[in-house]
């Protein structure tokens, strides 16, 4: 990302076209893909190491 | 009632700052994002050669619209975006940079990026995970996939995803 050149001779037309059911079930279900595939790694359990307090010999 | 039509987005990302940039002096200029007035539409009209009816979007309850403009200069609006927080996302119905900032003219740089950035800075905000959705004219997808890092969802759909938002969110806002 950074400087970019606008494009040439683009006009500001407006179109029409309803946002329909199927455009917000694409919507949701990349929204749902992303996050399942971006989810973080569990991170490993930290365990704490217990010291015994005496040592036989 | 009259049924409206939807209207495709084709805001030209130019360059993304921190503010906006004058084109001819390459002064950057430091930016306020704030909600729209009734009172501002007598600006933002038409017949001020600007290209959507503002009018309509801040009179629909399930919108919010808001203006950029240049600190100590709250009088000229830069740009505007009507915007819905959505389940799961934030939706930009409108987005249009000022009629002189349009054109081989215009005068300054980054206005578009800087709302979009905004837009998904209400999405964190509202829980959203930075996710923005629009609809592009189709000449305009594969500016929008390199300029703003959106994802193609096929027809006319794009959405901003939590990454590219991010990176959107950090060069606009300062935490």
């Amino acid at each position: 990302m950074g400087l970019v050149k606008e494009p040439d001779g683009v006009d500001f037309v407006i179109h029409s076209k309803p946002l329909t059911k199927a455009d917000e079930q694409a919507i949701s279900k990349f929204i749902s893909d992303y996050k399942a595939k971006h989810k973080l790694a569990p991170t490993a359990k930290k365990t704490r190491r217990k010291l015994s307090s005496k040592v036989k010999v | 009632m009259k049924k409206r039509a939807a209207i495709y987005l084709d805001f030209e990302v130019d360059k993304l700052t921190r503010s906006i940039e004058n084109i001819v002096s390459g002064d950057s200029f430091q930016t306020d994002i704030t909600r729209l007035k009734f009172t501002d539409l007598k600006h933002t009209s038409k017949k001020n050669k600007w290209s959507f009816d503002w009018k309509y979007e801040l009179q629909q309850n399930d919108r919010d619209v808001y203006k950029l403009t240049i600190t100590n200069s709250p009088e000229i609006i830069q740009g505007l975006v009507s915007l819905t927080i959505r389940p799961g996302h934030v939706f930009m119905h409108l987005l249009e940079s000022a009629p002189f900032n349009k054109g081989k003219n215009k005068v300054y740089n980054g206005v578009a990026g800087n709302l979009v950035a905004f837009a998904c800075n209400i999405s964190f905000q509202n829980g959203n995970e930075g996710f923005v959705s629009f609809q592009s004219k189709t000449k305009l997808i594969t500016h929008y996939e390199k300029t703003l890092g959106a994802y193609h969802l096929g027809g006319n759909n794009m959405i901003i995803a939590t990454d590219a938002a991010q990176t959107l969110v950090g060069k606009y806002f300062k935490t």
